[in-house]
């Protein structure tokens, strides 16, 4: 069974290959649409370089057959040249690692705490089906799947911002920017809950925690209705399996039946589903950062989109694209590894 | 025995049929699910009634009174009050239904047809032109949408047109996908082996066997799908990307709204107009539609209906 688990994580490893050359291909594409001073920001890596644009245009074979364009581009792309953000005056590159650390802060409390939150509700409405508890979770599912989430943002900020005055937009207050700007502060990972903890500094700590509130509170609301909903269906399609009326023949407390046998079975295809919600959330959450302007790489999109700073733009989208496929890989790959049926398909 | 006599008589469809309605009348939830939809489709229709438009002028534009950004609150001329910029919200509201209507529904057709050109095609044929097809859709659906969307409407040129046709060309794959599933199932029943038999044409089989038995998945997806793609558009009209500044949108108006999110020291909430009223109209939009999908495939899907 481990060789069968080793082949089918290498055969599925290869699948990335032509899969990842495709979304670079509908990347490019879409730059296509652009004409070749515009795509020229794709190729640069100093601002000063637009003044010769002729010259960018003549060695990247911009006005050259679009096959031949692909693979100079793509050259640059696998060096790690992304081209130039005019809205963040950087490299595209760059902007992504410096604007990543917030993105995958907010994603490392509001992905785990959706998928949590999600499986217990989705358990809770199976077990209690179509009674009144069953009913107000699937009417509260369809509400939170249909809150705009920009709407969402603004009116957890009017309330709680605007009206009572506490957690604010932005990552930190003023006083602890100015903080973690100063010498005094060192940061290791740029996530700041966790630079406050290794800086052995607590107000920092609780003043990042209070500005995670809002943005957390909306991802979940927004995002947890849909995994609520296939655990419970999921959870249900167990229930009915004969595995489990043998369970209950032999005496075993519901409990015990519901938690060790219905619940773990159930689990599997809500793999899939929290995977590729961790991703859709490390890829950034346009739309949520933008609101609480927390500069994550979202925010850094949104902006560039606004500023038509096609470069980053595409730039940004390649990088969710690339994850996405990847965490399809990895759920993939977990789902073998919990399931020997799938290893041999 | 009459009755009886009509009960054997009624064909299976008409069956299926009642069955169906049955379930969607015993469901509280597909009844305000309707009453929602009925309530914005009535709004769309008399848009021309409920805020006249200023002859001469492109009705899509909300008239302004004055250039203050200070939003003002609803008054009896202003039910709705004004925005940043005195643009009327009463007014954008009422037409925003209209464009939230227009882009829906363009956007789900043409989904729907470009996924049944090639979801057809992948799903009859098969072999080299369905892996090619499916490949493409893969690719396309391996992106989040609304990065896709975005990156689409930039390339094109914020606008309206552009949000719509960015929509288009990031949803259809999901319906390629729904058709070439149905199709395989289909085509490999008897009656479609029968018609091939007996000489039909290809294209004969497609519209007149085939199709009409994969359109009620099609008809549950698409009528789900209104509400996400009207939710999408507007959050890039939120973004900044959908049309000019003063047309009807409930995106742009919510986006209007985000300087005006804290009130005043005296009333926290002295703006609250600006946010809370085009948000409202657009999520009982969203909700409304989804209700209503959600109750089709309850009882519509044979898999989840009879448990």
């Amino acid at each position: 069974m481990a060789t069968n688990l080793r082949n089918y994580v290498i055969r599925r490893a290869l699948l990335l290959v032509p899969v990842l050359v495709g979304v670079t291909l509908l990347i490019f594409a879409v730059s296509q649409l652009l004409d070749p001073y515009m795509r020229a920001s794709l190729y640069i890596t100093d601002p000063r370089q637009i003044r010769n644009i002729e010259a960018i245009i003549q060695k990247y074979g911009l006005n050259q057959p679009f096959y031949i364009q692909y693979f100079k581009w793509i050259e640059q792309v696998l060096q790690g040249n992304l081209g130039w953000s005019q809205s963040a005056r950087m490299q595209v590159l760059n902007a992504l690692i410096n604007y990543f650390p917030a993105t995958l802060e907010l994603a490392l409390y509001a992905a785990p705490l959706t998928i949590i939150v999600g499986i217990i509700l989705g358990k809770v409405a199976a077990v209690k089906k179509d009674t009144a508890v069953d009913h107000l979770l699937r009417s509260m599912a369809i509400i939170g799947w249909s809150l705009p989430s920009f709407w969402l943002g603004i009116v957890l900020l009017a309330m709680f911002y605007g009206g009572l005055g506490i957690f604010g937009p932005g990552r930190l207050s003023t006083w602890a920017e100015a903080l973690v700007l100063s010498g005094q502060f060192k940061t290791y990972t740029g996530l700041y809950t966790i630079d406050a903890i290794l800086n052995l500094n607590g107000a920092v700590l609780l003043d990042a925690l209070s500005h995670l509130v809002l943005p957390v509170t909306t991802l979940v609301i927004i995002n947890v209705a849909v995994l609520m909903r296939v655990m419970r269906s999921s959870m249900l399609e167990q229930l009915n399996k004969t595995y489990v009326i043998a369970a209950r023949a032999r005496g075993l407390k519901e409990k015990v039946v519901i938690d060790k046998h219905v619940t773990k079975n159930a689990l599997i295809p809500v793999i899939t589903l929290s995977g590729l919600l961790t991703a859709s959330m490390l890829s950034g959450m346009v739309i949520t950062e933008t609101v609480f302007e927390i500069k994550g790489i979202g925010y850094f999109a949104a902006r560039a989109a606004t500023q038509l700073d096609v470069s980053a733009v595409l730039g940004f989208a390649l990088f969710a694209g690339t994850l996405f496929v990847i965490a399809n890989l990895i759920v993939d790959i977990l789902y073998a590894y919990i399931d020997p049926r799938i290893r041999l398909g | 025995m009459f009755s009886r006599k009509v009960i054997k008589e009624e064909s299976p469809r008409i069956k299926e049929l009642k069955f169906v309605l049955r379930r969607i009348r015993e469901n509280p939830l597909s009844i305000a699910g309707l009453a929602i939809v009925i309530f914005f489709t009535i709004i769309a229709i008399a848009a021309p009634l409920l805020a006249p438009p200023i002859t001469g002028r492109d009705p899509y534009m909300i008239p302004r009174y004055g250039y203050s950004p200070i939003p003002q609150p609803p008054s009896p001329e202003n039910p709705f009050g004004t925005t940043q910029g005195q643009y009327d919200l009463y007014y954008g509201i009422i037409w925003g239904t209209r464009t939230a209507y227009r882009i829906g529904i363009l956007v789900v057709v043409a989904s729907i047809l470009i996924g049944i050109v090639i979801g057809a095609l992948a799903g009859y044929y098969k072999g080299i032109i369905d892996e090619v097809l499916m490949r493409i859709t893969d690719i396309i659906l391996a992106f989040p949408a609304l990065i896709l969307a975005m990156a689409l409407a930039v390339a094109f040129g914020p606008g309206l047109d552009s949000i719509t046709l960015a929509l288009v060309l990031v949803w259809w794959p999901a319906y390629a996908r729904l058709v070439r599933g149905e199709f395989l199932r289909i085509t490999s029943e008897d009656f479609v082996e029968a018609a091939k038999a007996i000489g039909c044409s290809d294209f004969r089989i497609i519209f007149r066997h085939v199709l009409p038995n994969a359109i009620f998945p099609l008809i549950v997806m698409a009528s789900l799908d209104i509400g996400s793609v009207v939710l999408t558009a507007a959050a890039l009209s939120f973004l900044g990307l959908g049309p000019p500044e003063g047309y009807a949108d409930w995106g742009q108006l919510i986006s209007l709204s985000r300087n005006w999110i804290i009130g005043t020291a005296q009333n926290p909430f002295a703006y609250w107009h600006v946010w809370v009223i085009p948000g409202i109209f657009l999520f009982l939009f969203v909700m409304g539609w989804n209700m209503l999908g959600d109750a089709l495939r309850d009882a519509l899907d044979p898999m989840i209906r009879r448990r």
